[in-house]
This record gives C-alpha cells, sequence and structure tokens, in this order.
C-alpha cells in the first residue's frame, strides 16, 4: 500500500529505509507446503465447533420439539429450586436479649484459655476528688477548734503536766 | 501479490463447504504466514498463527458467506492472533530475534562485509520500530504489504481511514527520527 501521505523531505531518506526493511520482511518467501500442512490440520480438526452435539437420530421435527421439552424442563427446575430455597429460607427473627452460650462442665480449662485468676478491671482514669460544700459557720468553729488545740498543744508542749509519785498511783 | 477474490466469493457464499475453504487456503495461507511473521518473527510460530486462523474459520464456517471481504477478514483473524501470541510469549529477549530476522533477509550480490552491515542495519530498524508505539507501529507494519491498500489496514486495524494515514505520518516521522540518531545514544 502507498497512501499519499506527505512528510519532511529531509527525513524522507531514513524512513524509507526503515520501511525498505520491513518491505523485505512482508516479501520473505513462504516454506513450501504450507498449504498442505494447513488442509491436513483443517481435515484432522473436528469439523464442528459446538461443545455440544445433539443426537443425530432425532429428526429435523422431532428434535425442535425435543429441544423445547428440554428448555421447559430447564426452566422447571431452574424455578423450582429457586423457588424451594425461597420458600424454606425464613427471615431471622430479630433478638433483642444477647444470648452468651453456654459453657459446657468440665471444659472450662480444656481446650481454651484460662483467666489464670485474674480478676477483670476496667480501666479507668482518677478522675478528680470532690469535696463537699462546708458552710461558712462549720468551718469558722472548724477553724477555731483548730486554733484551740493547736493552742493546746503548744501549750502542753512548753509545760508539760508534773508527774505524780508512783507509789501514789499505786494507793489509789 | 495478486489476489481473485471473486473466484472464492462464488465458491463458498452458496455452500461453506470443504471445498471453499481449502480455496480460502490456497488464496490467503502464504499472505496470512508473512502478515504473521511480520509480527512473530518467527517461522514455527507464524506457521501456527495462520493454522489456528484457519481452524477458526473452519468452526465458523456458517458465517463465511456475510463476509464481505475474506482477505481483509482473514488477515485481521491472524493478526489478532498473532498479537495474542506476542502478547504471551515473551520467553525470548526481542534483540535475538531481531538480530536472527535481520541475518534471515535476502542480502543478494553483496559481499561478505557488505552483509554483515546490512544486517546490522535491519537490526538497527527493527529495533528502532519496536520502539515506536503501538499503533504506529502496527500501521507501519502492515503499510509494508504492497498487497494491502489503506482502507484494508482499516479494515484490519478496525479504525478508519484517516486514522491510518495520520499513524503512518507519525510513524514515518518517529522512525526518521529515531533513525537519525547516533546509535552511541540508544
Amino acid at each position: 500500500m502507498n497512501p499519499s501521505t506527505h512528510y519532511d523531505s529531509s527525513n524522507n531518506s531514513d524512513a524509507a529505509s526503515g520501511e525498505d526493511t520491513l518491505r523485505l520482511i512482508a516479501t520473505l518467501p513462504v516454506p513450501g507446503g504450507l498449504e498442505d500442512r494447513v488442509k491436513s490440520r483443517l481435515k484432522d480438526a473436528p469439523s464442528s465447533g459446538r461443545l455440544l452435539l445433539w443426537p443425530s437420530s432425532f429428526g429435523s421435527g422431532a428434535s425442535s420439539t425435543v429441544r423445547a421439552a428440554a428448555a421447559a424442563a430447564i426452566v422447571f427446575v431452574v424455578v423450582g429450586g429457586g423457588w424451594g430455597v425461597y420458600s424454606h429460607v425464613k427471615p431471622a427473627m430479630e433478638s433483642r436479649v444477647i444470648v452468651m452460650p453456654r459453657q459446657v462442665e468440665g471444659s472450662r480449662d480444656a481446650g481454651s484459655f484460662s483467666s489464670a485468676g485474674a480478676m477483670r478491671t476496667p480501666q479507668t482514669l482518677n478522675g478528680p476528688v470532690l469535696t463537699p460544700p462546708q458552710a461558712d459557720g462549720q468551718r469558722k468553729s472548724d477553724e477555731n477548734l483548730s486554733g484551740k488545740t493547736a493552742a493546746k498543744k503548744s501549750e502542753r508542749a512548753r509545760n508539760p503536766l508534773p508527774k505524780k509519785p508512783a507509789v501514789e498511783s499505786a494507793v489509789r | 501479490m495478486e489476489i481473485f477474490d471473486s473466484a472464492v466469493h462464488d465458491a463458498i457464499r452458496p455452500h461453506a463447504d470443504e471445498e471453499a475453504l481449502a480455496a480460502l487456503v490456497d488464496q490467503y495461507a502464504a499472505t496470512l504466514y508473512r502478515v504473521a511473521f511480520s509480527i512473530l518473527r518467527n517461522a514455527t510460530d507464524a506457521e501456527d498463527a495462520v493454522q489456528e486462523a484457519f481452524l477458526r474459520v473452519l468452526r465458523h464456517r456458517e458465517t463465511l458467506g456475510e463476509i464481505r471481504d475474506h482477505r481483509v477478514w482473514l488477515i485481521r483473524i491472524v493478526w489478532n492472533i498473532s498479537l495474542d501470541r506476542k502478547r504471551r510469549a515473551k520467553t525470548r529477549p526481542e534483540t535475538e530475534d531481531i538480530s536472527e530476522l535481520a541475518r534471515m533477509l535476502p542480502a543478494d550480490g553483496l559481499s561478505a562485509e557488505e552483509k554483515v552491515s546490512a544486517a546490522q542495519h535491519h537490526a538497527h530498524v527493527l529495533a528502532c520500530v519496536e520502539r515506536l508505539p503501538a499503533k504506529e507501529r502496527e500501521v507501519l507494519i502492515l503499510s509494508a504489504f504492497e498487497e494491502l491498500s489503506s482502507v484494508e489496514i482499516a479494515g484490519v486495524l478496525g479504525v478508519t481511514e484517516s486514522s491510518v494515514r495520520s499513524r503512518l505520518f507519525r510513524a514515518r516521522n518517529l522512525m526518521a527520527e529515531l533513525l537519525q540518531r547516533p546509535r552511541s545514544i540508544r
């Protein structure tokens, strides 16, 4: 083929020399006996590419009837199967209570990991400690009380009580 | 290569029988082989591709009567088979194929030194062809077949004739650029 395309003339010789090589390839001699080999292979090959060969014993009229019957049977089986599945499968009821599976007795440690006596404690954060609010009067009395006790303590420290004689305490 | 399509058409249209298929083989086996060889660059693979193409025709011989142009149809079949085979069989490096093919190309009347030089040039050209984009490369390869018109190439590739022309234009420019580059740069 030689479509009338025009391209840069400076590239002409390069491209032409490249195409000469391709033309040489396109005109390479064909190996002898190619046609015979192809024909012999075609003879050996099965004449029909159908996957399912219909028995030829059926006449043309009977064949169409049997085909229709077979098609109807296939449709019947498919529809019947679908209906069977549809009628037997019931939608699962939504359960509100989660039932835990019962543990089989004696198999507590068999076949499963034991807890090794560990108590499961939820991980919680240490929150702030709340102190109950106190009334002003109470707080003052507490402060006074604490002031008094502190004064007593300091006084005791300064003037300790005189020791009583042991005999006296024994008589009493 | 001159091809008489009408005789084959007349033989096939009434009944797609063995004789019609044999006539197709006689008419087009060589062309199909060359097309397959231009892609696969291996004699055995090309012959296998031709045989596979005719086996496909045998399987679909009921539709032979509906085919308008058997030549383009057959070339398209073998073209697709060859492309598919080339895609799958990447066992050999491309450089081996190129050097082997370059040695195979005819170099009559050349001295031994010239033959070596010609083989190197062919190898360089084929390496440049391999570097072309697929669309441009396909058009360039098919355009090397004298018996294929741009319309027929368009039929084989399934594109319009204008696409064929524009791709060929690009392919030739790219080829010229690639061939002008010094070999050391490659």
